[in-house]
């Protein structure tokens, strides 16, 4: 028997509609869950119990009225770099340890006018910056399929949430692997939309020109009814562009034709033997399933994790001008303006922020500007032209979604670049401004293998029929692991 | 590129941050080495790129330009380390 707790978005809308359970038992077994396993998983900074509570009894007295919506008392986990208005939202950073959120995301309110019940705040790296969520100034989350290794980051917490069953789904945010990264690591669904779809706004600014909120879940419908509900354009995020729902009719359409792109540079020397294999294998089935499988080939793809590093530390090392401990935040007490700033930051920030901010400073410093920053623009248009020939010729690209399953704990810490180097499949997504989802596609030695599907910008409706049919012919998604 | 402590020590103070020795030591090497990395965008021709803007098909979001009451005044004024009164208290700009 199925607990509620582990039920899908529309698995859950069927018993509450069908009255089999009220939104306050299902939102009670997930805070269940949240409290027996969050000390061993740490994937949730902040279990916002009485605000679930009061959002579920709300939600029961609607669907007694017969006001329903899809998520009308669904429970959902927010990243904690998304603001809910007067509860912590911390970044992960030491620096917001105390922040009340003074306003509502976009993404919150949207959320909230359908009915969905917030069950807490997830676990990241400092400001979103990390693939491991080790960088976090509060806790070091667990993965749920072996507790001595890393969930992925920097939306570690949000997937670990999910893959315990501590919530129906969540949101996560992706700069370079944020969301996808997580997601292939716990086994379950994640989904960077297409830059410029989902409002940005009351999201904690890492790398604006980056940065994308998506739905992590247990499976491919999950992510799309989520997708649906964030995505539109937004007033107050002028980056957002006019866009429509995607019709879920999409995932009944067979992908007999479907032309799939192959590149060469994803399956380089290097990247886990065995990972490899079973992405094969998932590809291949693809090809069963009537999809027409070509190999390809992007060179500039080696370049894009170095564009990254250059355009995020530009960006972080702007954005995180702001915590300054004037207006809000750490506030240093020291004797002179001046100290105040370097002090508050020094107390507030950690390593990968201040490392961060420094290489960032320095790519945007007289004399270097040209060389670092304008060239690593410059590719960044070259990397998004060789995407768009790339579609001109398949409808979606399949990849590894990482070279390796999740690491340990540690393994990675000391060393930035190594770390950075597990971003190398996702991140050109990002920079091409393309969008991209992975799906679980087995396991190699107890650990979840994500496959990566990509394609080109709006086109999301393409992952979500590729992924859902290759997910009715497998069952990897469904597998649970035991805490 | 071989970064000195001087050097982050320059960069620390461009971003108003204060490194302890120990970082700054730690940040040179880390730093050298992620540039290490970073060098190789240098060998791709990027000649023909005249426009590094992103976004080009964006098109404005206009709204009409209204006074509107402030919904939450109390709780930003709430978040000020030091406060006069709703006036946010600061350091002296000014010697």
């Amino acid at each position: 028997m199925m607990k509620l707790n582990q039920l899908t978005i529309n698995e859950a809308r069927q018993g509450l509609d069908k009255k089999e359970f009220t939104s306050l038992e299902l939102t009670q077994a997930c805070l269940k869950a949240a409290k027996e396993i969050n000390p061993k998983v740490k994937a949730l900074l902040q279990i916002t119990d009485d605000l679930a509570m009061q959002q579920a009894k709300k939600a029961d007295q609607e669907i007694k009225k017969g006001q329903v919506g899809l998520f009308t008392g669904l429970p959902i986990v927010l990243k904690d770099n998304m603001l809910l208005k007067n509860t912590i939202t911390t970044g992960g950073s030491k620096i917001l340890e105390n922040y009340k959120a003074t306003y509502n995301a976009t993404v919150v309110d949207k959320l909230n006018n359908a009915g969905v019940i917030f069950i807490g705040k997830a676990n990241l790296d400092e400001f979103a910056m990390g693939s491991s969520t080790e960088n976090s100034a509060f806790d070091k989350t667990r993965n749920p399929w072996d507790l001595d290794r890393v969930p992925g980051g920097s939306s570690g917490g949000s997937a670990a949430a999910v893959a315990a069953d501590m919530c129906i789904a969540a949101l996560g945010s992706d700069t370079a692997s944020s969301i996808r990264q997580p997601a292939s690591f716990c086994g379950i669904v994640g989904l960077k939309p297409t830059y410029g779809r989902v409002s940005r706004y009351g999201l904690i600014a890492m790398t604006s020109s980056l940065d994308q909120i998506g739905p992590l879940t247990k499976n491919t419908e999950d992510t799309l009814s989520l997708f649906n509900l964030i995505q539109g354009q937004d007033k107050k995020d002028a980056t957002t562009y006019k866009t429509k729902p995607v019709d879920i009719k999409c995932l009944m359409n067979d992908i007999k034709g479907v032309k799939i792109g192959m590149p060469k540079e994803y399956f380089i020397e290097g990247m886990d033997a065995e990972v490899r294999e079973i992405v094969k294998q998932a590809i291949k089935k693809l090809e069963d399933l009537g999809a027409e499988v070509t190999e390809i080939s992007m060179p500039l793809t080696k370049y894009a994790l170095a564009v990254y590093q250059i355009m995020a530390t530009s960006e972080i090392a702007t954005n995180l001008a702001r915590y300054d401990g004037i207006r809000y935040g750490l506030s240093a007490k020291e004797p002179t303006l001046q100290k105040v700033y370097g002090q508050s930051k020094a107390q507030g920030f950690g390593n990968e922020a201040k490392r961060r901010i420094i290489l960032g400073t320095f790519a945007l410093s007289a004399g270097y500007y040209d060389q670092y920053y304008v060239k690593a623009q410059k590719l960044r248009v070259l990397i998004k032209k060789e995407f768009e020939q790339v579609f001109k010729k398949v409808d979606c690209l399949v990849t590894p979604t990482t070279p390796s399953v999740a690491f340990k704990l540690g393994e990675k810490y000391e060393d930035p670049l190594t770390m950075y180097l597990s971003d190398i499949y996702t991140v050109p997504a990002n920079i091409g401004g393309v969008c991209a989802i992975s799906i679980p596609c087995g396991f190699d030695q107890g650990l979840p293998v994500g496959l990566q599907i990509i394609a080109k910008p709006f086109d999301e409706q393409m992952l979500f029929r590729v992924a859902n049919n290759y997910e009715q012919a497998t069952d990897w998604h469904k597998q649970k692991p035991e805490i | 590129m071989g970064f000195q402590e001087q050097d982050i020590e320059k960069l620390a103070h461009l971003a108003r941050i204060e490194l302890t020795g120990e970082e700054k030591k730690k940040f040179a090497e880390q730093i050298s080495s992620i540039l290490d990395y970073v060098k190789q965008i240098q060998e791709v021709d990027t000649s023909e790129v005249k426009d590094i803007s992103h976004l080009k098909d964006l098109i404005n979001i206009w709204r009409e330009d209204e006074v509107k009451e402030c919904q939450n005044v109390n709780e930003i004024i709430d978040q000020f380390p030091e406060k006069h009164g709703n006036f946010n208290k600061v350091k002296p700009v000014l010697e």
